[in-house]
């Protein structure tokens, strides 16, 4: 098992700026750290073999081993207010959907302290409603509604305390009736304790308080499930005043906030949150006129479905009233929030690319990449590989295979894991990739790099990758890295989040840009500049599979999180829920950019096809490959060759996931399909859904011509050009035979080709 | 009511290979291109719940593997075993090709 590991607080530094690195050991001794230059993150003995140089600068030393606990779990925080501590009386409601109901004791709203006593509206270890006060003096008292809650079902949870009387009462009412199913229980007790409230802690929604340490506040007890409508009064409501506050439309622009029906007893009002209101960011508001706002911590799902939404309307902008319950999940993360250990200031001169900090400790290592790109506005060469750092986020602590039923046939083989995946099946407080589910069966929409991402390391290898190196994603970008230092190419390293940031005029200085082997995940502004790039005349190679898929988006507030909403089709390990199809973040429609009219084909003239994973086949050329346009591409490769017919990804160049040219969906006319391994792969390759209109049985390597890697070129306007491989292998066999095979010289003729500014004819 | 699947369903598949022909086929190549009798069967070996869910962990890259299992509930610590130690991945692939084929078949093919 692993026993040290570490994250840094950015992705991409530049000259100047300072990256953070944080770092928890287990280890009883001193750890070392090292910067290194990371050229070739493959183990293989059938490669070239790993390569790092270490970077001498003034962080590589020695530094004490601690312990950094990761507290994962989302909720939402109200800072302590007098209108919140003055309550002795107080009235408290919501609409909630619980997910996990059985899984042990969970907080709803609270406002407590273990030590001050307080008040805790919660769902019990029996699973049923339950209330916990105590008054900070040791006195406490439970009364509970004894009922279970349904999972995935709309409740009204009411509870309050007459000071006067110490009457407590409780309820819980479903939205929904069955008949036979009587899941309503209210109960009014008589209790000996007099919450206190002025007990310093905040009000909570989704976990209880427990402390504050060094700033960073501490919680317990997290929800799993929905919470919409949260309201807070001073002193206990009649039947028809709670009803009264539950249908107020908040929305309704009266002084208050609150709408009429409210009106006789807005006074008595303490807090009215609307979750509907500043979905996009961490905001959480009250539209009481006491304006006791709040704030999200841990990336929560926001722009969910309420207990009143219609089916009518499936755009949160269009009736947000309809949106206003947050998703909480006890394994939600941002920001792992350890405490640095040291940090550089990048100085001149470094060269831009691929880095990490190597942290050793005897036996035990463990690497936090990060990148180094050219000071802004500049370049330090013609040609840019873009590091697709939001698909490395999107794959960020991959649990498919920890979690779903390991090898039901989708690999074709045994899955295969190592010590880093042991390590994420255990610590799942490090949070989720966009793959996976929450523990209660949600997908997981959001992700962060403020964590450790322990599928993100050199020497990493994945599971689900090809038979041979079995890389994916960034280990096996490096095999792209390594060709390019071997080949003696020039290049600088630029990241998905600065393109993102900066669009067009990051590319501005380049003739060239590389993708790497998988950039899957792309927001509208990074296609835009990388479109704007090529109709500018810029060349852009694709060297990877399935790229250009999912639309994302990043938050709007928060660095360093995307947004995923697997709606439609595709390939989908998960599926939004109806109604759950747009961005919290932005508001746009997620999903397939196939599916918004923008499809791969459209980017880099091939989309994705067919995923399998056991073997890679090699390219037969086809007759555009002597067209003369194609020339140069050839040159030096023999007229019937096979390309890439050795690789170190599945032993060949067309493998793992793959892309076919189809002028339906945006290939130009004029491309040239130059070669393709339609024919050669194996039935544990599977064609892609979202293109499987009915069933079919014909779906395999040996029975559809669906299953097939393009390679393609096509001139774009002004000069540029575009060249796409089609295949996550591609890279793998860019090396064997020490860098002298047929892929490493077509690749080589179009970078020097693509570099030379002499424009493409059109 | 809550159907069980892992319970209730039953693949009316039923494995067989009277002259060893689709074992031998297996070990020869255990990853690759299969016939379509030795897929159905490997299919049938990959997604029936009697068998256990074998994964292999790998604790020396390109070196070493060994059989292991997923624990019974999410989170749990693989359950990993100590021997034997395979060096080829195939070699680890025709090991658990013999116990899911002694679970389903009832007969053990060494």
């Amino acid at each position: 098992m692993l026993k040290i590991v570490g994250y840094a607080d950015r992705f991409s530094v530049r000259p100047g700026e300072t990256i953070r690195f944080m770092v928890s050991s287990e280890l009883a001794d001193d750890y070392c750290a090292d910067i290194v230059r990371i050229v070739h993150g493959d183990l293989n003995p059938d490669g070239p073999g790993y390569k790092e140089e270490v970077v001498d600068c003034g962080v590589n030393r020695a530094y004490p081993s601690r312990f950094q606990e990761t507290r994962s779990g989302s909720c939402v925080v109200v800072p302590d207010h007098p209108r919140l501590a003055e309550l002795t009386s107080f009235h408290v409601q919501a609409m909630m959907w619980p997910t996990l109901p059985e899984r042990g004791e969970q907080s709803l709203i609270t406002k407590w302290t273990a030590e001050n006593g307080g008040f805790v509206l919660m769902i019990d270890g029996d699973g049923a409603l339950s209330l916990r006060l105590a008054d900070g003096a040791g006195k406490t008292a439970t009364v509970s509604t004894a009922k279970p809650l349904i999972e995935r079902e709309w409740y009204r949870a009411v509870a309050a305390y007459d000071a006067s009387s110490g009457m407590v009462t409780l309820s819980q009412e479903p939205v929904a009736r069955y008949s036979l199913v009587d899941a309503a229980a209210r109960l009014d007790r008589h209790v000996e304790v007099a919450p206190r409230l002025d007990n310093g802690a905040p009000l909570t929604m989704g976990a209880w308080f427990e402390r504050e340490e060094g700033g960073r506040l501490i919680t317990g007890g997290h929800y799993d499930g929905k919470i919409d409508s949260t309201r807070l009064a001073c002193r206990p409501l009649s039947p028809a005043e709670i009803e009264a506050l539950a249908t107020a439309q908040a929305r309704t622009p009266v002084a208050t906030g609150l709408a009429s029906t409210a009106a006789p007893f807005v006074g008595d009002v303490v807090a009215a949150w609307d979750f509907s209101r500043e979905m996009e960011s961490t905001q959480v508001i009250d539209v009481s006129a006491n304006r006791l706002h709040g704030r999200a911590r841990n990336l929560p799902a926001r722009a969910m479905k309420g207990h009143n939404w219609t089916g009518q309307e499936m755009n949160w902008r269009h009736a947000p009233e309809q949106y206003g319950a947050i998703h909480f999940h006890h394994d939600d993360i941002y920001d792992a929030e350890w405490e640095a250990d040291f940090g550089l200031t990048l100085p001149n001169g470094w060269r831009s690319a691929y880095y990490a900090a190597r942290l050793s400790c005897g036996e035990h290592e463990d690497y936090i990449p990060f990148f180094v790109v050219p000071p802004r506005g500049t370049s330090g060469a013609k040609f840019a590989f873009l590091a697709p750092t939001a698909s490395y986020m999107a794959y960020a602590n991959e649990h498919m295979f920890l979690t779903t039923a390991p090898d039901a046939g989708a690999l074709g083989r045994l899955t295969v894991l190592g010590p880093h995946d042991l390590y994420m099946n255990e610590h799942r407080e490090m949070g989720y990739s966009l793959y996976d589910y929450h523990a209660d069966g949600s997908g997981v929409c959001y992700s962060s790099r403020l964590r450790p991402i322990l599928n993100m390391r050199p020497k990493y290898q994945l599971h689900a990758a090809l038979m041979g190196s079995s890389l994916h994603q960034y280990n096996a970008d490096t095999h792209i890295i390594d060709w390019l230092e071997a080949m003696g190419h020039d290049y600088d390293v630029i990241t998905d989040e600065d393109l993102y940031y900066e669009g067009l005029d990051l590319l501005a200085n380049y003739r060239v840009v590389m993708t790497g082997t998988h950039p899957e995940y792309h927001s509208k502004e990074m296609l835009d500049a990388l479109q704007g790039f090529t109709d500018r005349g810029g060349r852009f190679i694709y060297m990877g599979g399935n790229g250009f898929y999912w639309r994302i988006a990043y938050h709007q507030e928060l660095p360093g999180v995307i947004e995923v909403r697997r709606a439609e089709g595709g390939i989908r390990t998960w599926i939004a829920e109806p109604g759950e199809y747009y961005h919290s973040f932005t508001g746009e429609y997620g999903g397939l950019w196939q599916r918004q009219g923008r499809a791969p084909q459209t980017v880099t003239g091939i989309g994705f096809t067919s995923q399998g994973f056991d073997y890679s086949a090699a390219y037969q050329r086809l007759s555009d490959s002597h067209d003369p346009r194609a020339a140069f591409i050839f040159q030096g490769i023999g007229e019937d060759a096979l390309i890439g017919d050795t690789g170190l990804i599945g032993g060949a160049a067309g493998g793992c996931e793959l892309d076919r040219a189809d002028c339906r969906l945006g290939t130009p006319p004029h491309a040239l399909v130059l070669a393709t391994t339609m024919g050669r792969h194996t039935d544990s390759y599977l064609a892609v859904p979202e293109d499987l209109h009915t069933t079919a049985i014909n779906v395999t390597g040996t029975t559809s011509p669906l299953v097939r890697a393009d390679l393609v070129f096509y001139e774009t306007p002004n000069g540029g050009a575009v060249f796409s491989t089609g295949s996550i292998a591609f890279a793998g066999s860019l090396s064997p035979n020490n860098y002298e095979n047929n892929v490493s010289r077509m690749i080589d003729n179009v970078v020097r080709r693509f570099l030379d500014e002499t424009p493409f004819a059109i | 009511m809550v159907y069980d699947v892992a319970k209730d369903w039953q693949d009316p598949y039923e494995i067989a290979d009277p002259d060893g022909r689709l074992a031998e086929e297996f070990r020869a190549r255990p990853i690759g291109f299969h016939s379509a009798e030795l897929q159905r069967v490997l299919l049938k070996m990959r997604i029936d719940p009697r068998s256990p869910a074998y994964i292999l962990f790998c604790r020396k890259p390109h070196a070493e593997w060994q059989i292991a299992r997923m624990g019974p509930m999410l989170g749990d610590p693989v359950e990993i075993e100590d021997e034997p130690v395979f060096t080829s991945i195939e070699a680890a692939e025709w090991k658990v090709f013999r116990c899911r084929w002694e679970a389903l078949a009832g007969n053990d093919l060494t």
